[in-house]
């Protein structure tokens, strides 16, 4: 099935801040077993801004008329670059815009970037998602 | 913070220290709850198999995460890692044997850049076979 390249560009800015506190910072190294000292100085493991990602994402990937099969999803690639550490205290908020989409053999590829900023105004860290939704026939 | 690592101090090739993590079912759980990944294909073994998976998979983001810890182990200091970028190649298959799965994660100093920045090849190998593609962190020493 292939998807509706009208969301291409498509951009969903956070409707709310994300308020990032120590126990979802603790919650996160803790499944990842990250137990260095800056999770305890209040500093977040690196892939923690993901958390955010997959909520923003949800808004576009479960509309109907985007025509991705999210039971068949699964994640390709991923990157994060850091402009400043996250930590608790910090009140992100985020614009995420629909990169790329593409079909290949049979499958749907989506690409999702996110610009995460904080209460100043400030960039944080942009993170990029690239989605598989494996083809029937795979 | 400063990163305890001397960029003086490593060469290319420098390998850092390995982490064999264990992944067992309510790990999986536990990382969905964190992390507010609740796709089923990683938490409900009948539906991972109705949509042609062997058995539950582990979240790609899990292995991502523990391979972080390969470099923030290392140089202990969060504001060292730049950037990270991985390509997921293959599933960890996470049976409910009681056993769990064992994925080793290595990695090595690829190239030494200007202002002290470091590229960092990730590796991640489960029964030999690599879970992770073409996966870079560029971390700061000092």
């Amino acid at each position: 099935m292939a998807l509706n390249l009208a969301f291409l560009n498509r951009s969903y800015p956070s409707l709310e801040t994300f308020k990032v506190d120590q126990e979802k910072i603790n919650a996160f190294s803790d499944a990842i077993g990250d137990h260095n000292d800056y999770v305890k100085q209040g500093y977040a493991s690196p892939t923690f801004l993901i958390s955010i990602q997959m909520g923003a994402m949800e808004v576009a990937l479960f509309d109907p008329e985007l025509g991705l099969d999210y039971s068949k999803v699964v994640h390709g690639e991923q990157s994060f670059e850091y402009k400043k550490p996250v930590k608790a205290g910090d009140e992100l908020s985020f614009i995420s815009t629909i990169e790329d989409i593409k079909s290949k053999v049979g499958n749907d590829f989506i690409t999702i970037r996110s610009d995460v900023k904080d209460a100043s105004g400030n960039e944080v860290a942009t993170l990029k998602a690239t989605l598989i939704a494996r083809g029937t026939d795979n | 913070m400063s990163a305890g690592i001397k960029y003086s101090d490593v060469e290319v090739g420098f390998e850092l220290p390995k982490i064999v993590h264990n992944y067992q079912r309510q790990d999986l759980v536990k990382y969905a709850n964190a992390s507010g990944d609740h796709n089923k294909i990683h938490l409900d073994e009948s539906f991972a198999k109705s949509v042609g998976l062997p058995d539950i998979i582990a979240h790609g983001m899990l292995t991502m995460g523990v391979a972080s810890r390969v470099v923030t182990n290392w140089v202990k200091d969060i504001t060292a890692v730049k950037s990270f970028s991985v390509k997921f190649s293959a599933p960890v298959v996470v049976p409910n044997d009681g056993k769990g799965t064992d994925v080793e994660f290595g990695a090595k100093i690829e190239e030494k850049m200007a202002d002290n920045l470091v590229k960092i090849a990730v590796e991640a190998r489960c029964n030999g076979t690599k879970v992770l593609g073409r996966s870079l962190i560029i971390a700061q020493l000092s």
